[in-house]
């Protein structure tokens, strides 16, 4: 059984006097433990795809199922990481990554004490009263992320997580997610990420989805077998980027 | 005491310059890597004298190599790297400087002004605030340093 199995999905956004068609009969299924990239130009409909794919869009048509079951709501089994990193900055660090957990019925000790435990995690230890304001694109997209990992999710879904970063500090995140996500503490062990970047998901995803624009479509589905960590300067690393390049081209 | 000035340079943009190195071999030209980063020239030059402050670069004319301790740092874990950093840290005579001023205050505490006035004496020609705010950050990162924007107040880490 797929974790997620996207079902003939069709997307339309409403117009004046028309639709806008963002999905085109998408087909998709993924398998517990994948880290899955979609990739493809804007437009393409790739973040509308992870949204839906998490209950946050629903479908014009066709359907979303989670263990098998038509997705009808946001999946509480489910946390994003946003480009803009969606932190309050009248909170802290610790503030901003409890946040996320005040929904769920966890006791204020008990909130405490998970915040600091994925604030360890993801390398923010010594951060905890610091604002935002004060921290780098880089801790802040920690913050963001170790708010996602608080609520133990199933699925971590990231969407362009690296692309309001400057070069250097989106190789250090990336490098240091792929290390997270491959020790037996993470709590997630299926990571769904849009990137427009074919690099970025031949260098950290197990699976990449490609799609190309107006409609989205999905033209393109290949695993990635390569040993972690992955060097650009591969040549096996080429030929992935090359064949995804000549998908969306 | 041979101190010299932090630059603005924050630890993940260091720690992601020694893994761009690291995946191009251990060694580039600098301006290859400069341009790569996309980073104002400046900025980006600063972050190469945080890296090589802390001893992870060295950068003879042209070029810019990682060094074992460079790579010593990509090896660890999150935890490790953090630990890894706070020892190359506290090699520096700058954080010697402010680590022995904040240990003889009063409850190991200083008020930001107080530090600034520090950089300011050691250090007449730096802007002051990039210098606390790249002393805050590696601070933190190695958990060698805290400090509290609310009650503007430096000090030294718990477990130290």
């Amino acid at each position: 059984m797929p974790l997620i199995k996207v079902d003939h999905v069709v997307k339309e956004f409403p117009r004046e006097h028309s639709s806008l068609l963002v999905l085109d009969d998408i087909n998709v299924e993924v398998q517990d433990g994948e880290f899955v990239a979609l990739v493809g130009p804007s437009g393409s409909g790739k973040s509308t795809l992870l949204r839906t794919m998490t209950g946050l869009i629903m479908p014009t048509r066709g359907q979303v199922l989670y263990k098998d079951k038509p997705l009808r709501d946001v999946n509480l089994e489910s946390a994003m990481v946003f480009q803009s990193f969606a932190l309050l900055p009248w909170l802290t660090v610790q503030g901003n990554v409890e946040l996320g957990l005040e929904a769920r019925s966890i006791s204020p000790e008990g909130r405490k004490k998970k915040a600091e435990f994925y604030i360890e995690q993801v390398g923010l230890a010594g951060f905890e009263e610091a604002y935002p304001r004060e921290l780098s694109g880089g801790m802040k997209q920690r913050v963001g992320l170790a708010r996602a990992l608080a609520i133990e999710p199933k699925i971590l879904c990231m969407d362009e997580p690296f692309s309001a970063l400057d070069a250097l500090t989106a190789a250090n995140l990336r490098e240091e997610v792929i290390r997270l996500w491959s020790e037996e503490t993470f709590p997630v062990d299926t990571v769904l990420m849009v990137t427009h970047l074919i690099e970025e998901a031949v260098a950290m995803a197990s699976r990449v989805i490609v799609m190309s624009a107006h409609p989205g479509k999905i033209v393109g589905d290949i695993k990635i077998d390569l040993p972690y960590p992955r060097n650009k300067m591969d040549e096996q690393f080429n030929q992935y980027c090359d064949s995804l390049f000549a998908m969306i081209t | 005491m041979n101190v010299e000035p932090l630059p603005r340079a924050g630890v993940s943009k260091i720690v992601g310059l020694l893994e761009i190195l690291e995946d191009k071999g251990g060694k580039d030209d600098i301006y290859k890597l400069a341009r790569d980063s996309g980073l104002e020239f400046g900025e980006f030059l600063g972050i190469i004298k945080g890296a090589e402050m802390l001893g992870f670069v060295d950068t003879p004319p042209g070029d810019i190599i990682i060094t074992e301790a460079g790579t010593a740092m990509l090896k660890g874990k999150i935890k490790a790297r953090k630990k890894f950093f706070k020892n190359q840290l506290k090699k520096l005579q700058t954080i010697q400087l402010i680590l022995d001023a904040v240990k003889r205050a009063e409850s190991q505490r200083l008020e930001r002004d107080v530090v600034l006035d520090i950089i300011a004496i050691h250090f007449p020609n730096e802007e002051p605030d990039g210098f606390f705010d790249t002393l805050v950050d590696w601070g933190r990162y190695a958990e060698l340093f805290g400090y509290d924007a609310d009650e503007e107040v430096f000090y030294l880490d718990h477990e130290n």
